[in-house]
């Protein structure tokens, strides 16, 4: 194992000190904001102090160094949350019905149902959120349960989407019935009919009447043949890999780890 | 737990459940200029540091016992670009692992640095999300708590820190 080629660096430093006092930033790694101007615009709109800067999936985040605008909290470490609004403009802006728990969201909003629009959150809890009410001031993870198409009418089991009692604690082999789809509240993994649940742990249960999808991921990953294009991960590392060994090809390494 | 009685101010808290941390230039206080001539940036996703080490950021769970919820760190790890390369080479099923290292400490554990991970990237999964840790290969305080997970008790105790001294120095 040899010595962290950046240690003789920052010998001074100890890692996490530099640059702040508050060693963790504030971050919305799934943030989808697609250019740097509407990024800004919308730092402008919701008087946000915040930097810039491209993420990994292509997009902006507007990151933070401590606790300005609206952000409470003082500097400790969550992503803030602006989410709510990006994922309304994401779903609403496609023709097609947004996907249906999308589980990954941190967020802080007190204005999400402005638009008008609909989405359903679940809190990590289990509570539920139906527009118009507002989040408030919370951080915490978030289900989004887009709605397939148009407006919401009535309750939520009228739209066939699940309710807070349909959230299920599971006992492993559990296998989700036909025509069901269970999401794991804590990792946001699906399990679609006849999917056996790995774990102990709480899920939501959508009802059977629910437009699923057509076509069952777990299929379709096995019938496009496991390394189709449709894995991006794989993609990403096979790429990777070529381009290191191109690089390794030019500069033989010498040690390890 | 999603919000905790704070025995600082007697108010409630959130609970923050994801800890991110800063990019790598930040942690290694390197500006811009030598950040590029050191560091080559892949998508920005890995980075080939000195054209010996690979870091990527992954996720690390801690399950809070009682509660079947997570803390989730995001972390920095480095890895050997041969193992990376070979890794590549049979990518066969949905999942795939490499052992690697903690590149820095984190957060409430000192001394973690160059702890032994093992890190799994989920092929199939539509976006391209941290990989995850699926293995802490170490009898310290870390690695403890990530098979056994943590208390309630404990991640309060973080909580405060977190909401009350976030400048306290919480890595070391």
């Amino acid at each position: 194992m040899s010595v962290d080629p950046l240690a003789d660096l920052a010998r001074h430093l100890t890692p996490y000190r530099y640059g702040f006092n508050n060693p963790i930033s504030f971050t919305d790694p799934n943030g989808l904001f697609e250019s740097r101007r509407e990024a800004r615009r919308f730092r402008r709109e919701n008087n946000i102090r915040g930097r810039i800067r491209r993420n990994g999936e292509g997009g902006f985040d507007i990151r933070f160094r401590g606790s300005d605008g609206y952000v409470t909290n003082t500097g400790s470490a969550i992503e803030y949350g602006v989410t709510a609004k990006r994922i309304a403009k994401r779903d609403y802006s496609r023709s097609r019905a947004p996907e249906i728990g999308t589980w990954e969201y941190d967020m802080y909003t007190s204005s999400m149902r402005e638009d008008g629009r609909y989405d359903w959150y679940y809190r990590g809890s289990g509570e539920q959120y139906i527009p118009p009410r507002n989040i408030g001031e919370a951080f915490g993870r978030w289900l989004d349960v887009g709605m397939p198409s148009g407006p919401l009418k009535g309750t939520p089991a009228a739209n066939n989407v699940a309710k807070v009692d349909d959230v299920v604690q599971s006992v492993p082999t559990t296998q989700v019935p036909d025509d069901q789809l269970w999401i794991d509240f804590l990792s946001g993994e699906k399990y679609w009919p006849g999917d056996v649940i790995p774990e102990k742990g709480k899920y939501l249960k959508f009802l059977k009447d629910y437009p699923l999808p057509d076509v069952n991921p777990s299929t379709l990953s096995t019938s496009k043949g496991i390394g189709g294009t449709d894995d991006p991960w794989r993609k990403l590392i096979e790429d990777y890999a070529k381009w290191l060994n191109n690089q390794i090809k030019d500069n033989p390494l010498d040690g390890g780890l | 737990m999603m919000e905790f009685d704070c025995t600082i101010c007697g108010k409630k808290h959130d609970v923050f459940t994801r800890i991110t941390l800063p990019e790598l230039n930040v942690l290694i206080g390197m500006n811009e200029q030598e950040f590029e001539t050191r560091v080559q940036v892949f998508k920005d996703k890995f980075y080939f540091v000195n054209t010996k080490q690979v870091f990527f950021k992954a996720d690390l769970k801690i399950q809070i016992k009682t509660l079947e919820q997570y803390i989730r760190f995001e972390v920095w790890v480095k890895i050997n670009p041969i193992d990376f390369i070979k890794m590549a080479e049979k990518l066969d099923g949905i999942d795939s692992s490499i052992n690697g290292v903690l590149a820095f400490n984190i957060p409430f554990y000192k001394d973690t640095k160059g702890t032994n991970l093992n890190i799994r990237f989920k092929l199939n999964e539509k976006s391209i999300k941290n990989p995850s840790i699926a293995g802490v290969e170490s009898d310290n305080p870390l690695g403890v708590d990530f098979r056994d997970g943590i208390s309630e008790k404990k991640v309060v105790e973080w909580m405060k820190i977190l909401h009350h001294f976030p400048s306290e120095n919480i890595f070391n």
